[in-house]
């Protein structure tokens, strides 16, 4: 058994202690977690840009990546295709950028090899300080070249993080939009928000949030993002905090107005640097997908679907999602219940992991379905949290979710989902989801 | 065809966050907001040291190392009182275990010092042996032995006769 059983002069018990650790650890369960591989992801991309750009201490390094969702191949290493976002559910469903072979949407204008923006960090940092109120800032290393900098502003009520990130926003005529349209609030609570164009086209879209969906801390954070007409993307946060995460906050707003943070983005003198940005790597010859990958889907099918399946009798007040994510927000007259769906292909590998415990059950056809009550656990008061996870053979998942709440952070507005549980089985279970296209 | 970054990360993060997400839970004694935030940075920093990880013999143990070493340093930020216990999920695992029992445990586990729990984890939970735990936790293994003998000797007293029923494995 275990290998320590004669060395530990406490055998006995160690060996009890251990049953007991795995049985109390395999009680948590990733279902629903899909985002922890996707925030890792983003995260770990955050980091590689960050000692890129050699932004080093607790100033924010780097606004640049979306809200809940990533970037698609316009900053990281050069020479490689535009990479898929994230396994399953983003925690916005925002889409992202993907190549699609053949199009090119960089302007014609550059003749920039593909790579890294090497835009001298100094003269971002004039343009952020030529363009917002007078005060102090404090930069970390203004010596190299890059595409984002951090920074801290004082304007003496309190020191702030800011930040400013300049990039393309990928191939493809909608490239870039969900970068400059209001998140769903379903899923990233926020003051206010605000999309529009300006006067040359771009479009802008300013948000008052905060740093955690559940506002576990305070730390607000504000934010622009302004996209030309000519793809490239002009994203500024600003905090109530010296550092985006775990600082103590200094002051109860950040520092700049929505205005001036639009009037921030806007600024004409971003565009020289902008054109210093090189164009995207161009697309490979084949489709960049390992052959082995699943399939994916694309577009409305899911979303479609999922309302077709609602039960009558139901008003849908909210909906989103794109590609295999799906929400919408019922109603059935006692209050507001969020619903979601993901639709994965490939996910065989995680099947010892999403139905190795619980209540689990094989259907004639193998396929696997996981019935889960549980607590919410995105922060809102009394939110329960139930679940329908269903896998065939070949590993294609389907798994819907319903809450007694019309967003997961916030208390619950009813005693329990407006679906029961046999019909999540029976939604997710339906022939529908195999026939949505993917490739 | 080489594969990216991302997607060998992927296909390796897809295998082993969930083990990564349950070491945590235990760390944290429940806390899934704060296990979650672990994970996470735990996979940032993976991916971001992909290339040298890819080199590694066991990527899935070094993930569980920095998952450690994260957790460590977290407890290190924060305030040395402390203690948070998180919300049990209610399903129970398939040996019918008593949820009050397990309640019981990760109250146990968050009455000890960070290091001491880490150290439980790792040897109990993770089967390290004594080098390879003082190798993670960047000390000697005679302060792993003291640690475990004293992390042992007040989980006993907490838990006393009743981890014998937890049903063994």
């Amino acid at each position: 058994m275990s290998q320590h059983e004669h060395h530990d002069p406490e055998g006995g018990f160690a060996d009890e202690l251990g049953s007991a650790l795995r049985s109390t650890g395999e009680s948590f369960g990733l279902d629903g977690r899909p985002e922890l591989v996707s925030g890792g992801l983003a995260r770990g991309r955050r980091r590689l840009l960050r000692r890129r750009l050699a932004v080093t201490g607790g100033a924010l390094a780097l606004a640049g990546i979306g809200i809940g969702g990533v970037y698609a191949g316009s900053v990281l290493t050069p020479g490689q295709s535009a990479e898929k976002a994230s396994v399953a559910a983003p925690r916005t469903p925002a889409p992202t950028a993907t190549p699609t072979p053949g199009s090119t949407g960089e302007p014609a204008s550059d003749s920039l090899k593909p790579g890294m923006a090497e835009i001298p960090l100094s003269q971002i940092a004039d343009v952020l300080k030529a363009n917002t109120p007078a005060g102090q800032w404090r930069f970390d290393g203004l010596d190299g070249t890059g595409q984002a900098l951090g920074g801290v502003y004082d304007d003496g009520r309190g020191e702030a993080a800011v930040g400013i990130s300049l990039s393309r926003a990928g191939r493809g005529p909608d490239a870039g939009l969900d970068m400059v349209t209001c998140p769903e609030k379903a899923y990233v609570p926020y003051d206010r928000c605000v999309e529009g164009r300006i006067a040359d086209g771009s479009r802008v879209m300013v948000i008052e949030g905060y740093e955690y969906p559940d506002k576990r801390e305070e730390t607000k954070r504000w934010r622009a993002v302004l996209l030309t007409k000519d793809g490239f993307l002009v994203d500024a946060s600003e905090y109530n905090a010296p550092a985006e995460k775990g600082g103590t906050i200094t002051r109860e707003d950040p520092p700049f107005t929505a205005t001036q943070l639009k009037e921030l983005v806007a600024a004409e003198a971003w565009r020289p640097l902008l054109r210093q940005i090189p164009p995207l790597p161009t697309a490979p010859a084949q489709p960049g997908k390992a052959p082995e990958a699943p399939p994916r889907i694309t577009g409305n099918g899911v979303q479609n679907t999922l309302r077709a399946l609602l039960p009558k009798g139901l008003t849908v007040t909210d909906k989103g999602g794109e590609g295999e994510f799906a929400f919408v927000v019922v109603d059935d007259g006692k209050g507001e219940s969020l619903v979601q769906v993901n639709v994965q292909y490939g996910m065989g590998k995680v099947s010892g992991d999403l139905f190795g415990s619980g209540d689990v059950t094989t259907l004639p056809d193998g396929r696997k379905v996981k019935l889960t009550q549980q607590p919410g656990e995105k922060g809102g008061e009394g939110v329960v949290w139930w679940t329908a996870d269903t896998m065939t053979t070949d590993g294609f998942r389907v798994v819907v979710s319903a809450f007694n709440t019309g967003a997961q952070h916030e208390a619950a507005t009813r005693a329990e989902p407006a679906l029961t549980m046999e019909r999540l089985k029976t939604i997710a279970l339906d022939p529908k989801w195999a026939k949505i296209p993917a490739k | 065809m080489r594969t990216s970054r991302a997607d060998e990360f992927l296909e390796f993060a897809s295998a082993r966050t969930g083990q990564l997400f349950r070491s945590a839970c235990l760390l944290t004694s429940g806390d899934v907001h704060l296990a979650e935030d672990l994970t996470q940075e735990t996979l940032g920093k993976m991916y971001a040291l992909w290339g040298r990880v890819a080199r590694i013999g066991n990527p899935a143990a070094y993930a569980q190392t920095v998952l450690v070493r994260t957790f460590l340093s977290h407890q290190r930020r924060r305030s040395a009182t402390e203690r948070p216990l998180g919300e049990l999920p209610d399903h129970t695992p398939d040996d019918g275990t008593d949820p009050l029992l397990r309640i019981a445990l990760l109250d146990a586990l968050a009455a000890l010092p960070p290091k001491d729990r880490a150290v439980v984890v790792l040897r109990y939970w993770e089967d390290r042996s004594v080098e390879e735990t003082a190798d993670a936790l960047h000390t000697s293994s005679a302060a792993v032995r003291t640690r475990c003998t004293r992390a042992l000797g007040k989980l006993r007293q907490r838990l006393g006769g009743s981890i014998g029923e937890f049903a063994t494995r």
